[in-house]
């Protein structure tokens, strides 16, 4: 009657690096949780109502009794009443129960089979035999399984435990996506490589690491699987499909329906038993597959719920703006960049707050590249994207000052900030392709922003320039071209011309290299010391690495933890460093080279960075 | 594949369908239109007729079927029969050749005159026909003697003849498409409506009045619509929200769903039977049937006032005859014949050397659940074990007639005449085994040598005393009209849209 | 793209070549006693074995296969063993009403699912869980009880539209819009829920995604960032979604039917199987078949409009 695409239930991310302390705790935590603990209670009510038929039942599902007909609930010895044959209405749902739940057994259960097979087969040997048995599921897939599985029944006799078989064949290819879509993701990965060298025979590697990461999803993927059976069950029945001899709540809903005149309260029952069965079905996947994701899943969906609309920083309570910070020497010369006892913090999930910038003080000079750097979690992204305005929502953003070029950035409302950014600050990111949108040609992009402020032809043609002056060999083709048809080095030069179009005052650039090739590198960290003294710029240039910072900077700021360890000119710092955080982080240099390591030390790591 | 004809799985079901919910069609009007003569009456039907072929007319309901063929006679609303396309008939005096006159001047819809030529084409496709043979088996030849004069020779006299050529078996088809293959959806006849080409098979059936019948005068309605509709409750969804201008409903206690004076309602006749079909009498799979003290057991210990009273209140009626309790061959009396005795029912199974009862397989169906923990009950108290083995529907003829059950519970449809409901209960699907006694041969053919109104009465008392069957009810259930129209209901079946016309 | 489009063409050619030869084997081959269904209890064995000769049924089920092959190739269908009607005329005969129904039940079913999916990705709070709660319930929710409480609502109470059978639209356009809109109501309730968590699921990826902030960085505005670029990148999953659930649509369709006593593709499915008309019952699955077939090529193109990556 309904669907439920069982293949948008969850996603490969759920179950990422599912470590045996994590999967342990899952049902307990699935149990604290309301919606889990009571969709479980009400289903294991349901099952065990079903399982104890044979006491329960005040008679046979089929008994009829004449002198009962269409008795009223409440009746004494019929519970539910009877309907208009006169049978026993609370023991044909008892009966229906079990009927429903053999189905959905049996439908999740020849799904789950094919599917985890044909899923772990594919996935793991890869190649042809995915390509053929991803062929056949699509297929499988497309197909109305319930024309065929009625087109069916004069094979199948009516039996309806062979026609959810049937049915279940055509539940299995949302199994099989999943399985093999997570397969590959983990067929590669070292613990499999690992296991492969030690000398295990590929089914040891497949039951015993791939199988365990994919059976979260798997059961969460069931649950959705016996509601889909037990609807369609219930909807044979009510077609009239099936045995007459066995009671289910479509062959009661369908008896309802002809008593409906007569005695509507009928169709309250099955309805009731059915939205409960699937309502805790459907409710104990959604619940389960929040277990799965893990604590990160919960501050997931509040990050991604505010994602539309920015924070907005605030003065910080009874701060005036005037105050100068002791730690800071006053430049005097009314500073590019003014930030002034930022700070920046996080609501947790035991309602505290978590700060991740604790009282930054911060100036940027006109004509100035100013580094600040930090290893990950040390808050400098956090600390850019406040400026910029670019922190999820839930973010408590405060600061005595926050000032760019003249214009405070704690009293502006959204449309005034949205000015500020598109004209006097901009923004570099770190990795160029997935900061392109891959639906849109790369002209029409750029343009976006620059379509408020000058007209359309301006615009083009100033695009088109400034994508020549960042090194675009054709720029006409490039304008047209999309973002999959051009390199990442490319890409970033786009970005850097899309960020220095509205001539900027203030270009804020993170980590823009770290994402490119080695050769790459150097050529962008040209472009952007070109650029900034061709417009006379101010940069914050956002990285962890201190050989960007002494190419390019002339003063660096050093941040750990969310304090700022250290500030100095560049060549002060770089010869002698006063704090052992930077001697460390100039020594990681030599270390590194250029690839990031990040340690998944930030706790905001994972999201907003 | 083009000549496939005959009472078709879809036919049977819509006999019983028809018989078990009472509802073989209804009616209603637009939304408002004039109430006169050009007013539509918009009817229901639970099954599209399978074919419009001469010879193949559905089972059931052949109210549509037979308003667009005319009939070689007609039956009356109380069951007389009367003329049709013949204005006279007569028989020989030893009942086995019957002379029709042909009435002048009547035309199929082709423009080609329904003459004597016509009619024995008609009736030679007919004694082949899969729905309509069984019903002219007595016939042996017929032959035109003129343009308007039709012999029948017959190879034995058979009463149910002239009911027979007022059903479906009269059907009269124009001869140039008898069996072309049109015919099955487009028929071509001289009846009193024309199946209009606005129709859509297996949906909505639209009727025009054919002026040129001789009879137009007794049908007001200019338009009538049938719409196909299998669901009871979506019947009664229709005539609630004005769609239908009639309905049959299956109890009486949904007439609380339409007051008057937006509705008029009444109580058809018994227009259909249940019945427990003893049909192994000879004992070929279930040996204890052959001895007609278990068949009066069985029949002792059904509680069929009981069934009569709390089932579908009010449209059952109990009974223990497989006859037309409007017609010749019923008796009062003999309804007397079993009442529920479960002390005399025992005595007879222990006399017939079945104290411990024995077990027995039987069909079920949809037609059969609401009934058939009542009846394992009811023969569980006289040690008859039932096991109940689901049958899919479309399997259910095929196993019957393959001798896979001794005994069965099947609804019956009433027609016209004891005749044809006596011939009806012992053949075919209703006499899978061919049991036959000689006692039952010499009553049957005296009855079918009389031409007296209870010609059938012995055979009826020789079924009841003998217990071949195990009637149960037949149904009589009441039916909605819109104050738009009017509904007279017949005493028997009745084929024919005579009885609606608009309420003025 | 036109490479590609042609080569799921031909896998379609082939999955409807597999399935019907799959269905023809499994339904010919399970001894339906056919000609004894179309004859009835009166007939004869040797009318039986007549018919089963006029039928074909007494040939080599290959060559019976064979028959129906070449039949299909040449667009006859075969003729139904119960109605009589050719079976591709009855097809076409029933097909307007399904269509009807499940094409509003889609316009419908996008409509809410998108703006439930939207609102509910963006807005966030109170209102997501307000959404999400409405969309679990409208799936739990028996869609047959519905479709009895609408039609006692506004067919019998307030008497606003029919309580069953079908208008054609070239018959009465407003007609058909009265008689088709309760059913695609009935049939879109179970899928809004399941495309709108998808809408919301995919705008929530989207929405997280770099390029967004980097859109944002350039000051481009909430609604341009939220419908030009989130849903469109959005679409693509959404699309493919939609597309199971209007097949689903199609085939739930049938329950719809019972209820509205529609004289549509799923009541003709459903009586050709009860009968055991094979031919029809080949009809349907071929129709089924070649549905799909269309619907996924056509969803191939608008993801292909939609992803230039697929495009070029």
């Amino acid at each position: 009657m309904s669907v439920y695409d069982p293949s948008d239930t969850t996603t490969p991310a759920a179950v990422e690096g599912g470590a045996e302390t994590r999967r342990a705790g899952a049902f307990l935590r699935l149990l604290r949780k309301p919606m889990g603990l009571g969709s479980l209670l009400v289903l294991a009510v349901v099952v065990v109502l079903g399982l104890l038929e044979p006491v329960l039942r005040t008679h046979s599902p089929n008994f009829t009794s004449l002198d009962f007909i269409n008795a009223p609930p409440g009746t004494p010895g019929w519970p539910l009443g009877a309907d208009q044959y006169g049978r026993d209405i609370w023991a044909r749902a008892l009966s229906s129960i079990n009927v429903s739940v053999i189905s959905a057994l049996i439908g999740a259960s020849v799904a789950i089979l094919i599917g985890t097979v044909f899923g772990l087969i594919a996935g793991y040997r890869g190649q042809r035999t995915d390509a053929a048995t991803s062929w056949v599921f699509n297929l499988l897939m497309t197909f109305p399984a319930l024309v065929l599985v009625i087109v069916l029944t004069p094979l199948t006799g009516g039996a309806y435990q062979i026609t959810m078989a049937i049915f279940g064949f055509f539940l299995a290819p949302g199994i099989y996506r999943l399985v093999r879509n997570l397969v590959v993701g983990v067929r590669n990965e070292l613990y499999v490589d690992a296991a492969r060298v030690s000398g295990l025979s590929n089914r040891r590697i497949i039951s015993r690491h791939v199988f365990y990461v994919v059976r979260g999803p798997i059961i969460i993927s069931a649950a959705f699987m016996a509601s889909a059976a037990i609807s369609v069950q219930a909807g044979l029945a009510f077609l009239g499909l099936g045995s007459t001899q066995v009671p289910s709540f479509g062959v009661m809903t369908n008896d309802a329906f002809l008593n409906i005149y007569g005695q509507p309260v009928q169709l309250v029952w099955p309805s009731v038993f059915l939205a409960l069965l699937n309502g805790a079905l459907v409710l104990l996947g959604n619940a389960y597959r929040d277990v799965l994701a893990g604590p990160q899943a919960g501050r997931k969906r509040r990050r991604t719920r505010r994602l539309v609309g920015e924070a907005v920083p605030m003065a910080a309570p009874g701060a005036q703006s005037s105050a100068v910070s002791a730690a800071t020497p006053d430049r005097g010369e009314g500073g590019l960049l003014t930030v002034r006892n930022l700070r920046v913090a996080y609501p947790s999930t035991d309602g505290s707050e978590r700060e991740v910038v604790r009282g930054l003080d911060l100036e940027v000079n006109p004509g100035e590249i100013v580094g600040l750097v930090g290893e990950s979690g040390s808050g400098k992204t956090q600390t850019a994207f406040s400026i910029l305005g670019l922190l999820p929502k839930e973010a408590r953003v405060s600061a005595d000052e926050l000032r760019v070029a003249g214009d405070s950035l704690l009293d502006g409302n959204g449309a005034a900030q949205r000015n500020l950014r598109g004209g006097v600050v901009s923004y570099v990111p770190q990795e160029p392709m997935s900061n392109l949108d891959p639906s849109y040609t790369i002209g029409s992009q750029l343009m976006e922003g620059l379509k408020r402020t000058m007209p359309r032809k301006e615009a083009k043609a100033a695009i088109l320039a400034l994508l020549e002056r960042v090194g675009i060999p054709d720029p006409p083709r490039t304008f047209k071209a999309y973002p999959h048809q051009i390199s990442g080095g490319m890409a970033q030069r786009v970005l850097i011309a899309g960020a220095v179009v509205s001539r900027p005052k203030l270009l804020i650039a993170d980590e823009p290299t770290t994402a490119l090739d080695v050769t790459v590198q150097a050529e962008i960290l040209d472009l952007l010391r070109e650029l900034q003294r061709e417009l006379g710029m101010g940069v914050l240039l956002v990285t962890h690495n201190f050989g960007v910072v002494a190419d390019l900077c002339d003063r660096v700021v050093v941040m750990r933890n969310g304090e700022l360890v250290e500030e100095g000119a560049v060549r002060d710092i770089f010869h002698a460093p006063s704090q052992t955080y930077t001697k460390e982080l100039i020594a990681a240099i030599l270390d590194e080279e250029t690839t990031r390591s990040d340690a998944p030390a930030s706790p905001m790591g994972s999201g907003v960075s | 594949m083009s000549s496939i004809r005959g009472a078709r799985v879809a036919a049977l079901s819509a006999v019983v369908v028809a018989a078990f919910a009472l509802s073989a069609c209804s009616g209603g009007a637009t939304d408002d239109p004039p109430a006169s003569a050009e007013q539509t009456l918009r009817l229901s039907a639970q099954a599209p007729p399978s074919s419009w072929a001469i010879g193949n007319a559905p089972g059931g309901d052949a109210t549509m079927y037979l308003s667009v063929y005319d009939t070689l006679l007609r039956t009356t609303p109380d069951a007389e029969i009367t003329e049709g396309l013949a204005e006279e008939w007569e028989y020989n005096d030893d009942l086995t050749e019957l002379t029709l006159h042909l009435r002048e001047g009547q035309e199929f819809t082709d423009g080609e005159p329904v003459d004597a030529d016509a009619v024995v084409a008609s009736l030679n496709v007919s004694r082949e026909g899969p729905s309509t043979a069984t019903n002219l088996t007595a016939v042996s030849d017929v032959t035109a003697t003129d343009e308007s004069t039709v012999v029948l020779t017959l190879s034995q006299p058979d009463a149910a003849l002239l009911p027979n050529l007022a059903d479906v078996a009269g059907a009269i088809g124009a001869p140039d498409v008898l069996t072309a293959e049109s015919s099955t959806l487009e028929p071509v006849g001289s009846g009193p409506y024309i199946l209009d080409s606005s129709s859509v098979a297996g949906s909505n059936y639209v009727l025009k009045k054919n002026p040129d019948n001789w009879d137009a005068d007794s049908f007001p309605f200019e338009t009538v619509q049938f719409q196909i509709i299998a669901d009871p409750t979506a019947i009664t969804n229709a005539m609630q929200a004005g769609q239908l201008d009639w309905i049959a409903l299956n109890t009486p206690d949904q007439l609380a769903q339409f007051p008057e004076p937006k509705y008029t309602s009444g109580s058809n006749n018994a227009n259909g039977l249940g019945v427990l079909w003893l049909a192994d009498r000879e004992g070929t799979i279930v040996p204890a049937l052959k001895d007609v003290r278990v068949r009066q057991a069985i029949n002792l210990a059904i509680d069929r006032e009981s069934i009569a009273e709390k089932l579908q209140v009010g449209s059952l009626h109990p009974t223990e005859q497989v006859v037309n309790p409007n017609g010749g061959a019923w008796s009062d009396e003999l309804n007397e014949t079993y009442s529920y005795n479960l002390e005399e029912a025992k005595a007879l199974m222990a006399e017939a050397g079945y104290a411990d009862g024995f077990a027995v397989t039987m069909p079920s169906t949809f037609l059969s659940t609401p009934y058939e923990p009542t009846f394992s009950q009811q023969l569980g108290d006289i040690g008859i074990q039932v096991t109940w083995e689901t049958v899919p529907f479309q399997d259910f003829l095929t196993k019957v007639f393959s001798q896979n059950y001794g005994m069965y519970f099947m609804f019956n449809a009433f027609r016209s005449a004891d005749s044809v409901d006596v011939r009806g209960a012992t053949t075919a699907i209703f006499n899978p085994f061919n049991s036959t006694s000689p006692e039952y041969e010499a009553l049957i053919a005296e009855a079918n040598s009389s031409e007296s109104a209870d010609a059938f009465a012995p055979v009826n008392e020789y079924f009841v005393k003998e217990a071949w069957f195990a009637p149960i009810f037949y149904t009589a259930g009441p039916w909605v009209a819109s104050d738009k129209v009017t509904y007279t209901p017949a005493k028997t079946f009745y084929p024919s849209l005579k009885p609606w016309a608009p309420a003025n | 793209m036109i490479v590609f489009l042609l080569r799921r063409l031909g896998a379609g050619l082939v999955l409807i070549f597999v399935v019907t030869a799959a269905t023809f084997f499994l339904t010919y081959g399970a001894n339906i006693p056919v000609a004894r269904n179309i004859l009835g209890p009166s007939a004869t064995q040797d009318q039986v074995n007549l018919l089963n000769t006029q039928l074909g049924l007494d040939q080599p089920i290959l060559q019976q296969y064979w028959t129906w092959l070449t039949g299909v190739l040449t667009g006859d269908l075969g003729t139904s063993y119960f109605t009589s009607e050719p079976i591709a005329s009855a097809l076409a005969s029933r097909l307007p009403v399904t269509l009807s129904v499940v094409l509003v039940a889609s316009i419908i079913t996008l409509l809410l699912s998108t703006v439930l999916g939207i609102a509910s990705a963006a807005r966030g709070g109170w209102l997501d869980t307000l959404l999400q709660s409405v969309a679990t319930f409208s799936y739990i929710f028996p869609a047959i009880v519905l479709g009895i409480v609408l039609v006692y609502v506004f067919a019998i109470a307030l008497r606003l539209v029919p309580a069953i059978g079908f208008v054609p639209f070239a018959q009465s356009p407003v007609g058909w819009f009265l008689s088709v809109i309760l059913p695609a109501v009935v049939l879109a309730i179970g899928g809004i829920a399941s495309l709108a968590a998808q809408i919301r699921g995919s705008m929530i990826d989207e929405l997280s995604r770099d390029y967004i902030r980097s859109l944002r960085s350039r000051g481009s505005s909430e609604a341009s960032i939220l419908f030009r670029h989130a849903l469109r990148n959005a679409a693509g999953p959404a699309l493919t979604t939609f597309s199971l659930l209007f097949i689903t649509m199609f085939g739930s369709s049938l329950f719809i039917e019972k209820i509205f006593a529609l004289p549509g593709y799923g009541t003709f499915a459903f009586t050709s199987t009860i009968q055991g008309d094979l031919p029809a019952m080949l009809g349907v699955t071929l129709f089924s078949v070649v549905l799909v077939v269309i619907v996924n090529l056509l969803v191939d193109v608008l993801q292909g409009w939609l992803n230039p990556k697929v495009r070029t």
